[in-house]
């Protein structure tokens, strides 16, 4: 489903180069829940970001569902982030202006078949509280926002960047869990970045990221349910 | 290594650079303001300084009496008055100079060997025959030029003494005249030394007197009218004199303009710096609560976030004082160019520039006061989280967006743009405010040509219906009126009488311009709401002029004319447009006159033929003066060139206001909500869709601005028009729909204007990095 191809970013911060990616292969395959693991600055979220379409590869090839997007423009880009990427943050970042109901309804907006709103709010536990403003909401039911707004636009694949850095153990966990049982249920595409190697024991594959490079690729035959993790 | 102190002014100049186009706005609002303030105040103060130097060193009248003869034994009864200080008798009449070819209208003065009272300035030459140095610039006369001129019968040729300026004419006045300020191409002043005048039978016909004591002035003007009685024809006291007068009123308007403009610059700033800080503060919470945690105290941390209000202040200050002066510089000198004055004073005035800085410094200073006060009050623990929850709940907001989202069905990033103006109410008002200075100063320099337009459309188009005026030496020219008829190419003449008259009530009067005719064919006079007023009985009155005489209709009052004092009745009174003229029939004129004749005659002529009519009318014997519409019309033209040079300032002033307001506010509000907007674009909305967004906030705040703005321009308006009513003049206030329509779609201009370069910065936001940035 995913595939990137030698892929290198680099940035000039002040008069210094620095390679974020450094020639980077992998492949995601349909339904699968992939955990980008690495410490800070390893070039995980650079990772997450071009493959979202966020940001672009210096060198090297971005295949989505066999189409390149490598050397898509501003409005292409945008068309695929539209059409194919969810995306959950460590900060949630809603809307603070509209309700838990209208932020995952402005997603909807976006697109012909979107899903039932209601549907989805239930699918993330949260229909009860669809009416309150994300200030009225604790970190965990932002986040709950955070991903039926994703999952409402019905797309192949989220990403997902530190979904758990902002909450608590139980909350974080029970996040994790509600993300690998859409995953299970409805054959979404997960890939989780993150620097908490707990994590890694509910994906189906894990990557290593370190220094801008993979490390290596570990299938997980046996992963296991998120509420049996600790960290 | 550093202090404190030197890593927190580095911090600070950092922080300016970073946000440089918001400090930019900001500053230049308070830069008009200062600049504005200190240009016209000190342009006031130069020209009430050059005004009252040049009387006091020419010893400018205290009281000024016109009469039918004033001779040698009321003179030296006028000297014995107790507390006369000086009196200086002069003939004073109406008559024309020869120059380039053709004859212009004159008041002709005698110059005494030994002038006392209203002494001349003499730019040029000597003291003897002179004109003033405007006219003979105009028409290119130098001393020693010769000139004709002719008066009561004489024809008077000599050559220019002098070229001179005199404290009485600062601003001309046309006396009989219906030209405001005339051009020195159509009416002149001209100095003929008093022997010659005297040897040619010319007899005195005013008296100018200076008094010992100012209080003492209204009881010896009592004296002298009651030594020429019936005789009197017209008197004015030194406030009251038509140029001094007016220029005082013109004076007073600067000085109110000088401080009522920047005052709407001063407020926006306020609201700007207000809004400025708060978005540094906010964005600086946790850099606030880190400084009090390494132990900067409250006072360091007050004095720091007040240093950037005193940069903006100071720097602006600075900035608008220079430019003020050179301003002023400009101001005074074109001002005083327009008039007839030799020189102008332009004291140091020094309290201005100080006032300026202490104004310009203090007033964001105040306003930066409270968001520094909250800055060092921070909760250290709750800022040190770094993680500042904005809150919106369910209200009020909510259910009207509902609403109009039924109404309008509109997508939800609309619905968001409406919530935006009730988030941050306070820059919501600032923005509104902005833009209600905005129109109001749109509206407020529109009004007046407008105005302007209305009265001239008004008086070229129905009350001067005729072609050429012709102006009379004397009156009962019916002869003349028989052969202007005759003329070809003439189409209807038609026969009035002009003349100053001064109404007398209860110890006041006032001065008009009196028009008499009995046809109202081609002279007519209408009211401000356009009906034209025909006069029956008695006179009718321009209220605006009369107002505090407090006339009652059918009244008797007394009237000084040339004839010597009359009764007449008051017809009526209305509300007549531009120069306060008064009006009654011929034959109403001659009932209370006795003079059965006309000293004006109006010309209806054959379009093709008017420049050649008039010339052979101006050879006639017994013509004064001839003026065509399309002379009057082009006269006005040249003064109405300083009027649109003022206006179009003062549009360009207040659309930079607007700009540089709405662009501070417009943008600290899309950088707050960048996290916001990189959210919308991670989920896909393209950077149209949300510049779509915000077009349609900054629209709204604008519909919004301008329902509160329109009214609010219009009461200004109405307030400014009311406070620069005169006795002299009248200008009834007037908003065509074309300047509604202009001030709207201006305003918009402006908004979106400002909203470019936020929709830029929508466009090129780095997605990634904002998305992850920590909220604080």
């Amino acid at each position: 489903m995913i595939e990137l191809r030698e892929v290198w970013k680099s940035y000039i911060m002040g008069k210094v180069e620095v390679n974020a990616l450094r020639g980077v292969n992998l492949q995601v395959e349909s339904g699968e829940f992939v955990v980008v693991l690495g410490p800070s600055g390893c070039g995980k979220t650079t990772m997450l970001n071009i493959i979202g379409g966020i940001d672009r590869p210096t060198k090297g090839r971005v295949i989505f569902d066999g189409r390149d997007i490598t050397d898509y423009d501003d409005n292409a880009l945008t068309m695929h982030r539209r059409k194919n990427v969810g995306f959950i943050f460590q900060f949630f970042n809603l809307i603070p202006t509209l309700t838990a109901r209208e932020n995952v309804e402005i997603a909807a907006d976006l697109v012909e078949k979107s899903r039932d709103v209601e549907e989805v709010l239930e699918v993330v536990g949260l229909k009860e509280r669809a009416s309150h403003f994300p200030a009225e909401l604790s970190g965990g039911e932002q986040q709950r926002v955070a991903i039926a707004r994703a999952l409402v636009k019905n797309p192949p694949i989220i990403l997902a960047d530190e979904p758990t850095g902002s909450l608590d153990f139980e909350t974080g966990k029970a996040i994790l869990g509600v993300m690998r049982e859409i995953n299970v249920k409805e054959g979404i595409t997960f890939i989780l970045v993150t620097h908490n190697s707990a994590i890694a024991a509910i994906a189906d594959k894990v990557v290593y990221l370190r220094d801008g490079k993979v490390e290596r690729v570990v299938e997980n035959l046996s992963p296991v349910k998120a509420d049996e993790i600790r960290w | 290594m550093k202090s404190g102190g030197e890593i927190l002014r580095t911090k600070l100049i950092r922080d300016i650079r970073t946000q440089k186009g918001l400090f930019i706005a900001t500053t230049f609002i308070l830069f008009l303001g200062v600049t504005i303030f200190c240009s016209f105040y000190l342009s006031y103060l130069n020209l009430h300084d050059t005004y009252e130097s040049f009387y006091e060193s020419s010893d400018f009248e205290d009281i000024s009496v016109r009469a039918v003869e004033i001779r040698n034994e009321d003179l030296e009864r006028i000297k014995k008055i107790d507390g006369v200080l000086e009196v200086q008798p002069r003939i004073a009449v109406h008559g024309s100079v020869y120059v380039n070819g053709r004859n212009i209208p004159a008041l002709v003065i005698s110059l005494p060997e030994n002038e006392r009272i209203n002494r001349l300035y003499i730019a040029e030459g000597e003291k003897g025959f002179a004109v003033l140095k405007k006219f003979a610039d105009y028409h290119g006369l130098t001393t020693n030029t010769p000139l004709v001129v002719n008066f009561g019968g004489v024809k008077y040729t000599n050559r220019i003494s002098a070229l001179v300026y005199s404290p009485e004419f600062i601003l001309i006045f046309e006396e009989g005249g219906e030209t405001f300020t005339p051009s020195p191409g159509s009416y002149a002043i001209v100095y003929v030394p008093e022997d010659d005048m005297v040897s040619a039978g010319m007899k005195y016909s005013e008296v100018k007197v200076r008094v010992a004591d100012e209080d003492k002035k209204e009881e010896v003007l009592r004296k002298i009218l009651a030594v020429l009685g019936e005789r009197v024809e017209e008197f004015h006291t030194d406030e009251t004199q038509v140029s001094r007068r007016l220029l005082k009123e013109d004076l007073d308007g600067f000085q109110a303009l000088s401080v009522m403009f920047p005052a709407f610059f001063m407020l926006i700033a306020i609201f700007s710096t207000y809004a400025l800080l708060s978005r540094i503060v906010r964005l600086q919470m946790g850099n606030i609560a880190i400084l009090r945690a390494i132990g900067f105290t409250r006072k360091e941390i007050l004095s720091h976030y007040l240093h950037y209000p005193l940069l903006i202040g100071f720097f602006a200050s600075i900035t608008g004082v220079i430019a003020g002066f050179i301003g002023s510089c400009i101001l005074t000198t074109e001002y005083v160019n327009f008039l007839n004055l030799p020189y102008f004073v332009s004291k140091p005035h020094l309290e201005i520039y100080a006032a300026s800085i202490i104004v310009g410094t203090a007033t964001p200073l105040l306003s930066g006061l409270v968001v520094a006060f909250q800055a060092s009050r921070v909760d250290i623990v709750k800022a040190l989280r770094g993680y500042v929850e904005e809150t919106f709940s369910e209200g009020l907001t909510v259910k009207f967006d509902a609403i109009i989202s039924r109404i309008l069905r509109i997508r939800l990033i609309f619905r968001t743009a409406l919530r935006n103006l009730v988030r941050n109410r306070k820059r919501t008002a600032i923005s509104l405010f902005s833009i209600v200075a905005c129109t109001s100063l749109i509206l407020n320099s529109m009004v007046f040509v407008d105005s302007f337009d209305y009265v001239m459309q008004l008086q070229f188009g129905k009350v001067y219906a005729y072609d050429i005026k012709v102006s009379l030496d004397g009156y009962d020219e019916k002869q003349l009126l028989e052969e202007i008829r005759r003329m070809d190419g003439v189409l209807l003449t038609e026969p009035l009488v002009e003349t100053s008259i001064a109404v007398e009530k209860g110890g006041s009067v006032a001065s008009t311009l009196l028009i008499a005719s009995n046809y109202q064919n081609l002279y007519n006079v209408y009211n401000a709401d356009g009906e034209k007023i025909v006069p029956g009985k008695g006179i009718i009155f321009s209220k605006t002029s009369m107002k505090n005489l407090s006339l009652v209709k059918g009244e008797k009052v007394s009237i000084y004319t040339e004839f010597g004092k009359l009764k007449a009745e008051v017809g009526g009174l209305e509300l007549i447009p531009l120069l306060s003229v008064a009006t009654t029939s011929l034959d109403y004129f001659k009932e209370i006159s006795g003079v059965d004749g006309f000293n004006t005659i109006v010309v209806d002529a054959d379009d093709s033929r008017i420049g050649e009519i008039a010339e052979k009318i101006r050879e006639m014997d017994g013509v004064r003066k001839v003026s065509t519409i399309q002379e009057a019309e082009k006269s006005i033209g040249e003064l109405m060139g300083f009027f649109y040079a003022f206006i179009t300032f003062s549009l360009m002033f207040g659309a930079s206001l607007g700009f540089a307001a709405i662009f501070n506010t417009t943008s600290i509000s899309v950088i707050e909500r960048s996290r916001e907007f990189a959210t919308l674009r991670m989920l896909g909305y393209t950077p149209r869709e949300i510049t779509l967004s915000l077009i349609f906030e900054s629209v709204f705040i604008g519909i919004l601005g301008l329902a509160i703005g329109l009214p609010v321009a219009y009461a200004t308006a109405y307030a400014f028009f009311t406070s620069f009513e005169s006795e002299l003049y009248y200008l009834p206030m007037l908003i065509f729909p074309r300047t509604y329509a202009f001030t709207v779609a201006a305003v918009f201009v402006v908004v979106l204007t400002a909203l470019f370069p936020s929709t830029k910065h929508i466009s090129k936001m780095d997605i990634a990095k904002v998305t992850k940035e920590v909220v604080s």
